[in-house]
């Protein structure tokens, strides 16, 4: 039962490896990188836990608002919410500068109350810009959760005497820090490997040193990856130890839940959902589609390719988000049910992943695939894609597939062995209707994060290989923001749909098929 | 164990339970009112024009199979659900109606759910004492509620490592810890074995009594209403079909349905001639259990088995034996093909045997065919 | 979807790692294969990426052809031993100071550096003839630099080939003192210029005219530095063929194809940029390029090559 664990910790290894091996390879004065390392390390740890803390903070406020109470418009809501996550950051955060200046849609906005764009360059502006698209990665997960709880213990708070806020505080937030530190986790690794928004908004983070010395000094670069890695593996084994004491089964919903009314609340609720999704979501596409429409008009663009690119998106995305989860599965099972000690180790491997910027995975699988028997062959292949896209993203579909675990309590499946012989005929009709609301919020993670991937798709994928990202790219590096508008918009358009399709419409299958009580 | 309640009653007995009964029998305890009541639940409805009429201190069971509504009925009094129509009263404070809603945190109601409801993480002094932040001395009250179902050496522990019979115990203990009005269960007892059932059972209904709260328990098993429930509430489809007593619902169910529902029986359909009416078993006299029974017409009774006596014969056969110890219960099977159950205390008979049947003489439940 | 690395029979297609965008010479390419039946395979990514990859590749490496717009990845693969003698009939097609001393590689078009500045806010007395004049009070707060890209820092290595790493400190310091503004790349720069946010910026000739094609209304102009001053260099795009490559010959002559009159004019007139090869004369709306001390840009010579331009740059407070 263990070894397919230990292959698949393996697995999400490989890029940390490589740059161990590089590291000491390449010698250099170890001791003087690393000194110099320190300043940008503190930089990337302010940022990322800056930006985790206050993406946690809105994911979840958001997550309860557009799942437990009555405010209008909720599944509508939950799908525009989820979509800043479409964006690639670093189109996201120039489209949002774009807004900023002179004819864009915030200046003009400001320009109306008589205030003037702020310089928006450094820590704040940073911040800011990473908040507003990282905060889906908790509002996902916690969103499905606050859909798998039994409302019977919100319901027994509130007959003891609690208010709504006070039952959300005291008895449902405690439920959902499982979801709240797996997703915060996720923004916090997130933010260390971007480089995007980053360079872009002019913080200088360690992610610069990795690419500024990158072929001036292999050396320097290697040895800033390596302490990116090692901020990773801390931070990631700090929160999966915290993590460790938590029921593993979860009482069953014998009923929907009542959505709770808000009354006067409601109006600062969805002033909240409303300004989320203008930042995060309305102004950038605001942007592209200014971009879009003055290129159009010019008759500057070139729409060839960009059909191929949006299928090759969408094939390669829905194929990754499926492996991802299925290669993740086995070890949130061993996690859940039998809390194993190789399991720990092998999700640290998986959840460290994502903390790796994408280049060095790229490079870490070119090496590996290049230097190791037989595997040759797949050099330059889709597989060899799809692994580096589940190796950088798998750990996104982790804590969600451990939650999907958890929604299987023993005594159900005790009963099923008993009725149903065949395992996989008790997969599909018992466990896997209640996994799914996770499991396909975990998929939907990658599958979103797999859309926009750049650096490694650039260099892996099969020659000639398009996607909607690299077409976007290639636009962007040489300014021609018209052309960067129009795939931009179809990247988002894409993304809404295949999260719509494949995510938010199935995450509310147990409200759906429960019973309306006797 | 409860043992120490046994005592209660009498004048020696230790203090602290003392002390929590006559705190608890110092707030009165209130009526409910459910005044024309009827709930929806995805596009249907679920609960039609409910009455229900609760006396003070008055233990009532809502009785019914699966899906007819009585849990909903129960969540709207609590508050957790909306109502359409009519009105809610606890005591003198209209809860629900039209115009006003109060929120469940305001009611002043206890709740026991089926599946206990503990807050996994919290331990079960913290669970016990959570409705009771706005107490003078929550320390004690918890102390007094953990004595009072004999879990006191579990203050500490996480609801997790509990047993189902030790949740529950919890569950009334943090239930009642606030001092509620009006204490709503619902199927509380389904959760749990067989023996265990009976057992938590007494003791909840022991301590409702000695408390003597308004209570209302939902529950599908005819033998926990009618052994928990001063009055019983009978719903079928989302209606209340009957309100009374045990007795009286056995002995004058409202309906065939409600007959066949509270307890064993055979349905026979004979001529009434305005006392007596034509059974396999000859003439037995029959009362209307419903509504006025029409003379010189066929009329619909049901005959429970305890009413029928076996001796040989060739009437009918048994069919099958089931040996209770304190009874005896047989399925006969007549010559003509109709089946009946006979109850009795005599275990004289086996299956195969042939039989007749006849009447001890009571009077039968009958109501209208249409 | 599973496709192959280039096939082994040679003529039949090659592998090219392009750092420069598909839009910029995609077309080229095309009309490589519709003139030769010659099939091309490109990857596209920025230069640097494409030189790690071709170095961590080793001699499995599928790519036959490197385009790069970058001279430090090109020094970088060449340091590394990884790139193969271009046949000395393409290297004659260009100039002397345009291509690798060593025949490695050959620069088939370039990019000149150039002050780009708001006509309404800017006099033409005011345009200075050298950089150093930027250091000057009267531009205080009114330039902008993108200290991270690598067409400036590929300017200041020359720079410092030129004057010297002293000087070239004194300079980027000047400049940190003048509140200079620093911007992520060079379209930050323009548009910011267009917008009247700075008055001017140190860029690569041809965004301008990308921004006026554009928009007809866009109030920036290109101003060229003296001919003999570092801040007039031209960089060169650069093409080579990857030693141990399967396919040399139609390698060859893919370079070959770049360096033609077609491809030289694309260059001259779609993408505004000087075309390298001897005798193409660029576009009439560019003026004369006559640059100082392209000299391939040999940055193995210098000490530290880029890495000390970047510490250099940092060490003036100019963050990248």
């Amino acid at each position: 039962m263990h070894v397919h664990v230990l292959v698949i910790g393996a697995l999400f290894a490989l890029p940390g490896l490589f740059v161990l091996l590089r590291t000491l390879q390449l010698g250099g004065e170890l001791g003087e990188t690393l000194r110099a390392s320190m300043a940008p390390l503190g930089r990337t740890t302010l940022l990322a836990t800056s930006v985790s803390i206050t993406a946690a903070v809105l994911g979840t406020s958001l997550a309860w608002i557009l799942v437990r109470s009555d405010v209008p418009g909720r599944s509508v809501w939950r799908v525009i919410v989820v979509l800043p996550l479409v964006l690639p950051t670093f189109v996201g955060a120039a489209a949002f500068l774009a807004a900023l200046t002179n004819g864009g849609v915030l200046a003009e906005a400001l320009a109306l109350v008589g205030a003037e764009a702020p310089r928006f360059r450094g820590f704040w502006p940073t911040w800011f810009v990473l908040t507003l698209f990282t905060y889906p990665y908790v509002f996902l997960p916690v969103s499905a959760r606050l859909l798998a709880l039994s409302p019977t213990l919100e319901e027994s708070a509130r007959v003891l005497g609690r208010s709504a806020l006070q039952t959300f505080r005291s008895v449902t937030l405690p439920q959902l820090s499982g979801a709240v530190g797996s997703g915060g986790l996720l923004v916090f690794l997130y933010t260390v490997s971007e480089f995007g928004a980053v360079q872009l908004l002019g913080y200088d983070t360690l992610t610069r040193v990795i690419f500024a010395s990158r072929v001036s000094n292999r050396a320097t670069s290697f040895t800033a990856s390596l302490v990116l890695v090692v901020l990773a593996t801390v931070v990631v084994v700090g929160e999966r130890s915290r993590r460790r004491n938590r029921p593993s089964d979860d009482p069953i919903r014998t009923h929907p839940t009542e959505p709770v009314a808000l009354g006067p609340w409601r109006f600062p609720a969805l002033a909240l959902v409303l300004t989320t999704a203008t930042f995060g979501l309305f102004v950038p596409i605001a942007s592209l589609t200014t971009w879009a429409i003055r290129g159009l008009t010019n008759n500057n663009v070139g729409f060839d390719g960009l059909a191929e690119a949006a299928i090759n998106t969408a094939s390669v995305g829905v194929a990754t988000a499926f492996i991802a989860v299925l290669v993740v599965l086995p070890l949130a099972t061993l996690l859940v049910r039998h809390r194993s000690r190789t399991g720990e180790i092998a999700s640290i491997a998986v959840v460290g992943g994502f903390a790796v910027p994408g280049l060095v995975i790229a490079l870490s699988l070119v090496f590996w695939t290049l230097n190791a028997p037989v595997v040759g062959a797949l050099y330059q292949t889709l597989p060899l894609l799809i692994a580096a896209y589940v190796i950088h993203f798998g750990s996104q579909a982790l804590g969600a597939a451990e939650d999907s675990v958890r929604a299987v309590p023993r005594d159900l499946r005790e009963s099923s062995r008993l009725l149903e012989p065949s395992p996989v005929r008790r997969m599909t009709t018992v466990d896997l209707p209640l996994m799914r609301p996770s499991l396909v919020s975990g998929g939907g993670l990658v599958l979103l994060s797999t859309i926009k991937e750049l650096p490694a798709t650039l260099l892996l994928a099969p020659t000639g290989f398009r996607t909607l990202a690299t077409e976007v790219w290639g636009s962007y590096e040489e300014g021609f923001y018209a052309e960067v508008g129009v795939s931009g918009l179809i990247l988002v358009v894409l993304s809404a749909a295949l999260t719509w399709i494949l995510v938010l419409r199935r995450t509310d299958v147990i409200r759906d098929s429960g019973s309306n009580g006797p | 164990m409860f043992g120490t309640l046994d005592t209660v009653l009498a004048p020696s007995h230790s203090s602290s339970v003392q002390n929590a009964l006559s705190v608890q029998r110092a707030l009165s305890p209130e009526r409910v009112l459910v005044n024309d009541v009827s709930v929806s639940l995805g596009g249907g409805t679920v609960v039609h024009n409910a009455q229900l009429d609760v006396d003070a201190g008055q233990v009532l069971a809502l009785l019914g199979p699966s899906g007819c509504g009585k849990t909903t009925l129960l969540r709207a009094i609590a508050g957790l659900q909306e109502h359409h129509g009519g009105s809610i009263t606890i005591g003198d404070e209209i809860v629900s109606d039209a115009r006003t809603f109060v929120a469940p945190e305001r009611r002043r109601v206890g709740m026991v759910f089926q599946d206990g409801g503990l807050f996994p993480h919290l331990t079960v002094e913290q669970n016990v004492g959570f409705g009771l932040r706005n107490h003078d001395n929550p320390t004690q009250r918890i102390n007094e509620m953990l004595e009072l179902v004999s879990m006191s050496e579990f203050g500490k522990r996480l609801p997790g490592t509990l047993s189902g019979g030790q949740r529950q115990r919890i569950a009334v203990a943090r239930a009642l810890a606030p001092e509620p009005s009006v204490l709503l269960l619902d199927e509380p007892f389904s959760a749990l074995d067989a023996g265990l059932r009976v057992q938590i059972r007494r003791e909840v209904k022991r301590l409702i009594a000695a408390l003597g709260i308004t209570t209302i328990v939902v529950t599908h098993d005819q033998e926990e209403a009618f052994a928990m429930g001063e009055h019983i509430a009978v719903m079928s489809n989302g209606a209340i079909e009957q309100v009374g007593t045990p007795a009286e619902l056995y002995t004058s169910p409202a309906s065939p349905w409600v007959a066949e529902f509270v307890g064993d029986g055979a349905r026979f359909v004979g001529h009434y001639d305005g006392a007596f009416v034509t059974t396999p078993f000859g003439k037995v006299p029959a009362h209307a259990a419903g509504s006025a029974l029409p003379v010189d017409e066929e009329v619909v009774v049901i005959v429970r088995p305890e009413q029928l006596i076996l001796h040989p014969g060739t009437a009918g056969a048994v069919v099958d034996v089931e040996y209770y110890g304190h009874d005896v219960r047989y399925d006969i099977v007549l010559t003509d093909g109709r089946r009946a159950t006979v109850r009795s205390v005599r275990a004289d008979f086996a299956a195969g045997d042939h039989v007749d049947v006849s009447f001890d003489g009571s009077s039968v439940p009958a109501w209208p065919t249409t | 979807m599973l496709a192959a690395a280039c096939t082994s029979s040679d003529g039949e297609s090659v592998t090219v790692y392009s750092g420069r965008t598909e839009n910029l010479i995609g077309p080229i390419l095309e009309d490589f294969t519709a003139e030769t039946g010659i099939d091309v395979e490109v990857k596209y990514d920025q230069s640097s990426n494409l030189a790690l990859l071709i170095q961590e590749e080793g001699d499995r490496s599928p790519a036959d052809v490197f385009l790069s717009q970058s001279p430090g990845a090109m020094d970088f693969l060449d340091g590394d031993d990884r790139l193969a003698t271009i046949p000395d009939d393409l290297l004659g097609l260009v100039a002397a100071d345009v291509r690798d001393d060593d025949g490695r590689w050959v620069g088939f078009s370039g990019r000149q550096r150039v002050l780009v500045f708001n006509q309404d806010l800017v006099d033409e007395g005011e345009l200075p003839s050298s950089v150093f004049d930027l250091t000057d009070p009267a531009w205080s707060g009114r330039l902008g630099i993108a200290p991270s890209n690598g067409s400036f820092q590929d300017f200041v290595t020359a720079m410092r080939g030129q004057v010297g790493d002293d000087a070239t400190s004194a300079w980027l310091e000047g400049l940190a003192a003048n509140d200079v503004q620093t911007y992520p790349n060079n379209n930050a720069i323009v548009a910011a210029v267009g917008r009247g946010e700075v008055d001017a910026g140190l860029v690569n000739h041809y965004y301008n005219y990308r921004f006026l094609d554009e928009d007809p209304d866009h109030p920036g102009r290109n101003h060229q530095f003296a001919t003999d001053d570092p801040g007039s260099i031209l960089i060169v795009t650069g093409a080579a063929i990857i030693e141990g490559s399967d396919a040399p010959d139609a390698a060859a002559q893919l370079i070959e194809w770049l360096l033609q009159e077609d491809a030289q004019r694309y260059f001259a007139d779609e993408t505004f940029e000087y075309p390298l090869a001897s005798g193409v004369a660029p576009s009439g709306d560019l003026p004369a390029a006559e640059f100082a001390g392209v000299g391939g840009l040999d940055l193995s010579g210098l000490e530290g090559g880029l890495e000390r331009t970047q510490e250099l740059i940092s060490e003036a407070g100019l963050e990248g």
